[in-house]
């Protein structure tokens, strides 16, 4: 007891009486101006920080990994000269395909499908925990970013969506976050099989796919290994069609009243270094 | 600053870089080395300023990792007069046993963790190898850190 010296008791009640205020708003959910304000004015003083050293990181890893593979790197530059030439020729085909596309739907009245209004983003940082997956992305309120708004990858495949916003920056909710929650349909034709696609704990790279219909001889329960899952564009959060990624185990679940599925994300959190944010569709 | 590094590093490093998808918590074993080599008040005061300033940026689970990091860093300040400083071979152990500590409160104090995660699979598969991995991080950082601050001669001359 010797060592708790006056101050220090004064110190560690100040500390006690912070840390159950912060619990209190943590558990009670309370929204305080003042805390968001500190929260806002700390994200947004550190974020470009973390970008500039997260540019410096990668031009490092980079020029180091350019040095380790110069060979290789010359014949690549090689090879993708001559394949630029042909894709050239091959993107001129492309134009009268599309300009072609276009007259015949004109033609045929369809329905113009109306693309994604998206923004291009760059990954800067990581999250710092196991709990709670998120990626933090180099646009925020300033170029039109708004909290739920979907992220998918360059290809095409669903990400997450954003959780937060600052002001250049905001954090993405990824979809194998244990809070992620989507709507998911099997993209194959004959089936209409659809379920909710929730993150996992255990494994980062599959989430589950619950809440299939029973019968498997419905078009509703027809879910196979091998199948696409898309979204299913049910909620107005997320746009139909995205791709989420690829059944590899079907089994039973709630004692044979419902199906479940295992789904291997197309999104992989170690290739993502660019993501698009879907503002408007 | 050097909690602001420390998050930095955090942050910066991708979740795979060093060992599949176990992250090092570069916060919590500085926070626990600080609280070894300075004791009670400073393993408190840093624990509470990288908890917060983690809660503060991250924002998904506000508060926790206030409440947590405040504790595993002055329950290694306890340990500041029992251990030996000069034995490194502690360090890691301690290290290895907040990271248990700090990952269980953080289940236990999480209201969307608590229910929705088997304790066992999460020790199995992400606590032990994490705290393993900062054990063997940890005994670096003290070995650097112990050397830097006691370049002088022995702690005790």
């Amino acid at each position: 007891m010797s060592r708790l010296n006056r101050t220090t008791l004064v110190v560690a009640l100040v500390l006690i009486i912070i840390i159950a205020g912060l619990g209190i708003i943590n558990f009670t959910g309370l929204d305080i101006p003042f805390l968001s304000w500190i929260k806002n004015g700390v994200y947004n003083l550190l974020t470009p920080v973390i970008e500039y050293t997260t540019g410096f990181y990668n031009s490092v890893q980079n020029y180091w990994n350019g040095i380790m593979n110069i060979d290789h790197l010359i014949a690549e530059n090689n090879r993708l000269s001559k394949e630029i030439s042909s894709y050239e020729i091959e993107n001129q085909l492309n134009e009268k395909y599309k300009n072609e596309n276009m007259r015949l739907r004109k033609l045929l009245s369809f329905k113009k499908r109306l693309s994604f209004s998206s923004i291009g983003s760059r990954v800067i940082a990581y999250t710092s925990t196991h709990w709670d997956d998120r990626i933090i992305i180099d646009r925020g309120s300033k170029d039109g970013v708004e909290e739920q708004m979907p992220v998918i990858t360059y290809n095409g495949a669903l990400v997450g969506r954003i959780e937060y916003v600052g002001a250049y920056s905001s954090q993405v909710l990824l979809c194998n976050n244990l809070e992620f929650v989507v709507g998911g349909i099997v993209s194959r034709p004959t089936s209409r099989a659809i379920g909710l696609v929730k993150g996992q704990l255990n494994e980062p790279r599959i989430n589950t796919m619950g809440n299939i219909s029973w019968n498997k001889s419905s078009e509703e329960g027809d879910i196979m290994v091998g199948d696409t899952i898309v979204t299913s564009g049910l909620s107005n959060n997320y746009p139909k069609g995205i791709p989420i990624g690829e059944v590899i185990t079907v089994e039973n679940d709630n004692y044979g009243l419902s199906q479940k599925a295992d789904i291997k994300l197309f999104m992989n959190l170690k290739t993502i270094e660019e993501v698009l944010i879907i503002k408007e569709f | 600053m050097i909690i602001v590094l420390a998050l930095m590093v955090q942050l910066i490093i991708p979740p795979d870089f060093i060992f599949k998808s176990v992250r090092p918590d570069f916060i919590l074993i500085i926070s626990v080395v600080i609280g070894l080599t300075w004791g009670v008040k400073y393993g408190t005061g840093f624990g509470f300023a990288a908890g917060l300033l983690q809660d503060l940026f991250l924002g998904g689970m506000f508060g926790i990792f206030t409440v947590i990091k405040t504790f595993t860093g002055g329950l290694s300040g306890f340990l500041e007069g029992i251990i030996f400083k000069e034995k490194i071979i502690y360090p890691p152990v301690i290290i290895f046993a907040m990271t248990i500590i700090h990952e269980s409160l953080v289940i236990l104090l999480s209201e969307k963790l608590i229910f929705t995660i088997n304790y066992y699979s999460a020790l199995k598969l992400i606590i032990l190898p994490e705290a393993i991995l900062n054990a063997i991080i940890g005994f670096f950082i003290y070995y650097l850190y112990f050397k830097l601050t006691h370049s002088g001669g022995s702690y005790y001359e």
